[in-house]
């Protein structure tokens, strides 16, 4: 069958996009399968180049940029590695991409394509053969990661190190160059010993929160049909065929009930022999499971974060900023305290405010046969869509303020004096910033709610009775309410 | 396919930079003179430099002040840019400037100068603690001179800005 008549077939069968309802998925409410909708989507994810074709551009402009960075204007807001990074990528990725596209920027990422190759020895197509149980010839040591790492604890530690480096990261183009530099040389370099996007799943300090934020996007790759799934002989979504690659991330779609380890490389849609892998549009925050303290870890290192950079880049504390910019100012003792302070309220005082909050909510309800981890990992939750939005609220400024750099850098992309799009010479001019505030309170906002109905949700589910679910997420959602005053303070006086 | 994908892949390699390049020799060219210097002012460092000062050695090392030579008679231009913050440009005695440099932007200086000498320029915006040091010298050579008659220079050795403007 051909592809058009692949496009046919599959809009004869669904022309209203809505999944059957006898089929047994992990999605649950209203949702749209995007491929029956849209079935030149789906032709177009199923071609061997739709990766390369996306990745590819995207590898020119790092390239770019990166020799930009080297060879370009020290000053950060002149050098196109600086805006196009820590300004534009950053906020379409943290208000756009990631809210609405899950982790499509793992599709398009140019980190990993030279440890791809490196695996596959292929930039298209596929090989077939067998290698470590999968039904793909791949290349390297192929070893396996470590059990006692298979977690996120090294992205947390490695993202909150990055981060309490931010000061010199976001503002000097040479620590931007060594550190996107040294990822994709550490991924290629891994992808030789290990197997599969292990850098990715392990090591990458930004699918860490990539892949804890996802969990609130509106897109989904799943499953169309478990039942099919596990009928399915081949789990060529999992060890490949002749039409596609072995899930570079170890997934196997029959068990995909979250988004946060799903890099959205559209290999399984191409294996798949049933046809039974659908992308999904669904309401924001359907992912409510945490897994693991790994995960909460990174939600509150996450919330912890977007409060130290509002303080640090929004707030009026001129000490604070002394002390976090330590390169320019040379105070290493009140960079201690700054560092110090960061770390211990990310991986300390915030996970005991809250693990307090659980113990008193368990007290409250009564129910003290629900276990503490339980509850606990249940709960922190919360803090995922209110880091989102934090997040969020934090970002709005950045674009809003420094905006008009990204016209500058468009036309003189390394600070010489180039003037490609007659650009280069527009002055400096925030975009309304008289609104700034009154975007970031109602993001705060929705944050709370999202955090607090996703507190009283997963209480009834655990108690069955609302009055006694309203008692067991009543301390947390007073400390979701507390932050969300405290970063309202922060924003708006 | 696959063929096309590695043809691809090289070409970005290989074309960005030089590409870049291009772009960057293509915006160098202006009013043609008979010569043409590059000065980059170093807040930190408090210097005028020929040296080009850029990402990967900004924070590393202060670059040597720039003595310019041209002889007289000579169009000469000058392509003044800043390396972190704004400066001013000025040679008082050949009545060049003052001229605002903002980073990321060049602004170029264009003259004859006519007179043989050695003519002081300095910055002319408050830049920094290293703002006085801020020096340099075009040596402006007669008929039949030499670097040789213009010994020591007119700049100070330069104390308090040897590292970043951290002695």
């Amino acid at each position: 069958m051909n592809a058009l008549e692949t496009i046919e077939r599959r809009s004869a069968a669904a022309p209203t996009g809505l999944p059957e309802p006898s089929k047994r998925t992990f999605l649950t409410g209203r949702r749209m399968e995007l491929f029956e909708k849209f079935p030149r989507l789906y032709w177009l994810v199923t071609r061997r180049w739709f990766q390369f074709a996306v990745v590819v551009p995207n590898l020119l402009f790092f390239y770019a940029f990166l020799i930009a960075g080297v060879f370009g204007s020290p000053v950060g807001n002149r050098n196109i590695i600086i805006i196009f990074i820590w300004i534009l990528w950053w906020f379409a990725l943290i208000t756009a991409l990631v809210p609405f596209a899950s982790r499509v920027w793992c599709t398009v990422c140019p980190l990993p394509f030279f440890g791809d190759w490196i695996q596959r020895r292929a930039l298209i197509n596929v090989r077939t053969g067998r290698t470590c149980g999968l039904q793909n010839q791949m290349y390297g040591l192929n070893k396996k990661w470590p059990k006692a790492l298979s977690n996120i604890w090294l992205q947390n530690i490695a993202f909150l190190g990055l981060c309490t480096f931010s000061a010199m990261l976001v503002t000097r183009p040479i620590v931007t160059v060594w550190v996107l530099g040294s990822l994709i040389v550490l991924a290629a370099l891994m992808a030789g010993v290990f197997r599969g996007r292990t850098f990715c799943n392990y090591v990458c300090p930004i699918s860490g929160f990539l892949s804890l934020f996802s969990m609130t996007s509106t897109l989904a790759l799943r499953s169309k049909d478990l039942d099919v799934c596990a009928k399915c002989k081949t789990k060529s979504c999992s060890v490949g065929s002749d039409k596609g690659w072995a899930c570079p991330w170890g997934i196997y779609m029959g068990k995909l009930d979250r988004n946060n380890y799903c890099g959205l490389c559209m290999e399984c849609v191409k294996s798949c022999p049933n046809d039974n892998i659908g992308l999904f549009l669904r309401p924001a925050m359907s992912d409510t499971r945490i897994k693991g303290y790994d995960e909460s870890w990174k939600a509150f290192i996450m919330l912890t974060l977007a409060a130290a950079y509002s303080i640090v880049l929004l707030g009026p504390y001129g000490i604070v900023k002394d002390f976090a910019n330590v390169a320019e100012v040379g105070d290493w003792k009140g960079f201690g305290i700054y560092a110090g302070g960061l770390w211990l309220t990310a991986l300390a005082a915030l996970p005991a405010a809250f693990a307090a909050c659980v113990w008193i909510g368990r007290r409250l309800a009564g129910r003290s046969d629900l276990g503490q981890k339980e509850i606990f990992l249940g709960l922190s939750y919360v803090f995922v869509p209110m880091g989102l939005l934090a997040w969020i609220a934090f970002s709005f400024p950045l674009i809003m303020i420094n905006g008009s750099y990204i016209l500058n850098v468009m036309s003189d992309p390394m600070g010489r004096g180039w003037d490609l799009f007659r650009t280069a010479q527009i002055h400096w001019s925030p975009i309304l910033p008289e609104y700034v505030g009154c975007i970031q309170a109602p993001l705060l906002f929705l944050g709370a709610f999202y955090a607090i109905r996703a507190g009283y949700r997963f209480a009834l589910e655990k108690t069955g009775t609302p009055a006694v679910a309203v008692r067991l997420a009543a301390p947390v959602s007073i400390l979701v309410t507390a932050i969300t005053l405290a970063f309202l303070k922060l924003f708006v006086g | 396919m696959e063929k096309i994908g590695v043809i691809l892949t090289v070409a970005v390699l290989i074309l960005t930079p030089v590409g870049m390049i291009a772009a960057d020799r293509h915006f160098a060219s202006g009013e043609p003179a008979d010569v043409t210097f590059t000065l980059t002012g170093v807040s930190d460092g408090g210097v005028w430099t020929e040296e080009a000062v850029v990402g990967h050695n900004y924070w590393r090392r202060t670059p040597k002040p720039a003595r310019l030579v041209a002889r007289a008679g000579q169009k000469v231009r000058i392509r003044l840019q800043s390396a972190d913050v704004t400066h001013g440009f000025s040679i008082p005695d050949l009545d060049v400037g003052p001229i605002l440099i903002e980073p990321g932007h060049v602004v170029e200086a264009v003259f004859t100068p006519e007179e043989p000498g050695e003519y002081l320029f300095q910055c002319t915006t408050r830049c920094g603690k290293c703002h006085e040091e801020m020096l340099g010298s075009l040596v402006v050579l007669g008929e039949g001179e030499t670097l040789e008659n213009y010994p020591g220079g007119l700049i100070k050795p330069r104390t308090k800005c040897l590292l970043h403007g951290r002695s």
